[in-house]
């Protein structure tokens, strides 16, 4: 909101009735067109489900706007594709739009759903067809393919993995919940106990054990991280024995 | 004499002869942007309640630290049910108020379907000019509030500001209204369930409150403003309501700076 | 400037018709015979050559031609006209790919040259019109997708219907109700390419031979697959006399 006031502006229009000391009368203040708000983003897929959440605080510097607006987004009705986004929330916001449009419209022309491998390279094109005048969201997309929870995460130019990945987190505190998903989804730097230098071998992990991560994940970002908190969003696709479904849990975090 | 902007600051013709103006990019006459709000209006605060909203915004409009106009409305009502007040740049607020809502308004009477158009929907439209603007650069130099009724004809309050950033809230203040009144709106309404509790006459309350607060502490207010109730019977818009009860008795007691000694 | 339009011009005529999309009808069965056969294992497309001067290359004459690897089609008409709507085919293909990262299905290449079909006459609807008369040619499209080998046959006036079995051009009409009384679902490939040739050869002038006709098939493993000089030779061989 600083850009409302025109006290911070240095010029001599409109006039100040103070001397100023700078460079001289054109220096200007120069307005940016993206602002950061805040909010953190993670998934983590099983073997036959994807879950994915981010907390509902929506800030801008010090400010908390509102402790109720969601990142995560169902990109249909009949889809299992799920959408989060964080950043700069009116571009998060106009990409989910756009990504909402073009999986209705795809179901218009080719008569079926678009699938996530589609709408992963679809995804991409968008993000990159702004290459520059980039659209400041990071994105995580998720849904059932051929039966299994596959999940792509993006940089705000569209990069990602064909092939997918396992977890991914993004936005404000993506720094501090990366190397706990390195440690307990990869099992990065565990070993058997008592075994010499044995790691254990990374697997799919189970549902409600995901759950509990993505919860601890985001109560320690809320602990350490001013523009984490409020509430967590958790939606879970699953392919469950018939057909696939998806649900959304909503659980409180602190709001301080 | 060449009054047209792309000549401002320019030797003149008549006196210097042709100003050669090949090196200028566009031939066509200079783009014309907003780059700065000039004449502004500051902060714009809202609560719900149950059954609906309240909704002030104080009547000055400000260039720089002038005081220029004392009796601008900066909340405008929509349709039956819906208001929309606007801060930051006053020649834009009235762009979006009096031309594009205005047009919108005479459409969808046009079209007399007995379907309105209710605060999400101007929300909504609102939200993306701004953001449509911002993606060309182009800024409509405000943050504005909406408020109304939504589908569900449950109260609804949203923000959206020059960047096309929205958010929704129990409570909202832009401007000041963000540092001064939000803190003193959230106490009474924290969350979504609490504004189940908070009567009309305290939301009222509350505002004028705000008001108050903002009056004393935001350099660029005034102590005149535009207050509307929003209920099932409709919108209930006064502008000029004077600020009540005021009193700088309590400045005495301030300390820390200005010039007492002590 | 002369114009070979009729009375209507490009609008309805009294009696509700379009006379330049009939005619355009009507120039499609002066074109070559061309056929397609659709079974489980993949699709047949076959078309007759005119070679009409011994001194014509008989591999210059192309009537049958990829869109995309799963994705191919032959002609009877203008062939001139199918170039046009072959590469907006090509190119539809490409940027689904390109969008998606999956082959375009066979029933939206379909639609993606149908929508070309009606772009003539003034222009309507904010689309800018491309053409001053109606395509002159009609295509059998074949490929293969998720929903397994399809054929479909796209007109003129812009529909467009899936087939098992289909014949266009100027033999069409003896040639289809040749592929009726064939025609049954559990035809091999083989068997496929055997019918195709000998409907074609029932309704052709010239005296078949490998010179005078192509095929093509469309299959899950290799796609789409022009026949090579051998691979003709060896399927009119197996025809016999």
């Amino acid at each position: 909101m600083a850009y409302l006031h025109t006290a911070n502006i240095i010029s001599d229009f409109p006039p100040s009735h103070h001397h100023h000391t700078s460079a001289g009368p054109f220096v200007q203040h120069q307005i940016t067109p993206y602002t950061n708000n805040g909010g953190t983003i993670l998934g983590i897929t099983g073997e036959d489900f994807v879950v994915l959440a981010g907390d509902t605080r929506h800030s801008e510097g010090y400010s908390i706007n509102s402790r109720t607006e969601k990142k995560v987004h169902r990109l249909g009705k009949e889809s299992s594709l799920v959408l989060a986004t964080v950043g700069f929330g009116a571009d998060a916001l106009d990409v989910v739009e756009t990504m909402k449009r073009a999986v209705e419209d795809y179901k218009f022309h080719h008569n079926k759903e678009m699938s996530p491998p589609a709408a992963a390279q679809l995804l991409m094109t968008i993000l990159y067809s702004n290459r520059f005048f980039p659209k400041y969201a990071y994105c995580i997309l998720v849904g059932i393919h051929a039966g299994k929870g596959v999940l792509y995460s993006y940089d705000v130019v569209g990069s990602y993995s064909k092939s997918g990945e396992r977890r991914a987190a993004a936005g404000a505190a993506s720094d501090l919940i990366v190397p706990f998903l390195d440690n307990q989804v990869e099992l990065k730097n565990q070993y058997v106990p008592y075994a010499w230098e044995e790691e254990i071998p990374v697997q799919p992990l189970p549902m409600e054990k995901v759950r509990r991560l993505v919860k601890d994940a985001f109560t320690s970002a809320t602990e350490r991280h001013i523009q984490v908190g409020d509430g967590l969003q958790i939606i879970t696709v699953a392919a469950s024995g018939v057909g696939w479904g998806v649900s959304e849990e909503m659980y409180e975090l602190k709001k301080d | 004499m060449n009054h047209t902007p792309e000549n401002w600051g320019r030797p003149r013709d008549d006196i210097y002869g042709f100003y050669d103006k090949s090196f200028l990019q566009n031939t066509g006459g200079a783009q014309q942007h907003t780059t700065r709000p000039v004449v502004t209006g500051t902060s714009v605060v809202a609560l719900k309640y149950n059954g609906g909203v309240v909704m002030a915004a104080d009547n000055l409009a400000s260039y720089g630290s002038l005081a220029r106009f004392t009796d601008i409305k900066r909340i405008k009502q929509v349709g039956d049910h819906t208001i929309v007040g606007a801060g930051g740049d006053i020649s834009d607020m009235q762009y979006l108020f009096d031309k594009l809502l205005e047009s919108v308004l005479i459409k969808e009477e046009y079209q007399n379907d007995g379907h309105a158009l209710r605060a999400p929907h101007i929300y909504s439209y609102l939200a993306r000019v701004l953001y449509n603007r911002r993606c060309k650069f182009n800024f409509l130099w405000n943050s504005i509030l909406v408020a109304g009724y939504d589908d569900e004809k449950k109260p609804f309050l949203a923000s959206a500001d020059l960047l096309g950033t929205r958010f929704s809230s129990p409570a909202l203040a832009s401007g000041y209204g963000a540092q001064l009144a939000i803190p003193i709106l959230r106490k009474i309404a924290p969350d979504e369930a609490s504004v189940t509790k908070i009567t009309k006459e305290q939301a009222i309350e509350a505002i004028k409150l705000c008001m108050k607060v903002l009056f004393y502490r935001d350099a660029r207010s005034m102590n005149k403003y535009s207050l509307a109730v929003i209920s099932e019977e409709g919108v209930d818009l006064t502008h000029g309501v004077a600020l009540e009860n005021e009193s700088w008795k309590f400045a005495e007691t301030v300390r820390g700076y200005g010039a007492q000694t002590v | 400037m002369f114009m070979a339009r009729s009375e209507y011009g490009f609008t309805f005529s009294p009696e509700g018709r379009l006379f330049q999309v009939e005619y355009s009808l009507e120039a499609i069965k002066l074109g070559s015979t061309a056929i397609g056969v659709a079974t489980g294992q993949g699709v047949i497309i076959g078309v007759e050559k005119r070679v009409t001067s011994s001194l014509l290359e008989s591999s210059s004459v192309e009537k049958i031609v990829e869109i995309d690897a799963h994705l191919g089609c032959a002609m009877s008409g203008l062939q001139a006209d199918a170039r046009s709507m072959i590469e907006h085919a090509r190119v539809e293909a490409q940027n689904h790919t390109f969008h998606y990262n999956e082959p375009l299905r066979v029933e939206s290449c379909t639609q993606a040259i149908c929508d070309l079909a009606l772009r003539f006459g003034e222009g309507a609807g904010g689309e800018e019109s491309i053409m001053s008369r109606p395509f002159g040619v009609a295509l059998l499209i074949a490929g293969y997708d998720e929903d397994g080998p399809q054929l479909y046959h796209a007109e003129p006036s812009g529909t467009f219907y899936r087939y098992d079995a289909k014949a266009i051009g100027s033999g069409s009409e003896g040639a289809q109700a040749e592929l009726q009384n064939e025609y049954h679902k559990s035809l091999t490939l083989v068997e496929a390419e055997t019918l195709v040739l000998r409907t074609l050869k029932q309704v052709m002038e010239e005296k078949l031979d490998s010179k005078n006709v192509q095929l093509a098939s469309v299959t899950k493993e290799k796609g789409f697959k022009i026949y090579k000089d051998e691979e003709m030779a060896e399927v009119v061989a197996r025809l016999g006399n």
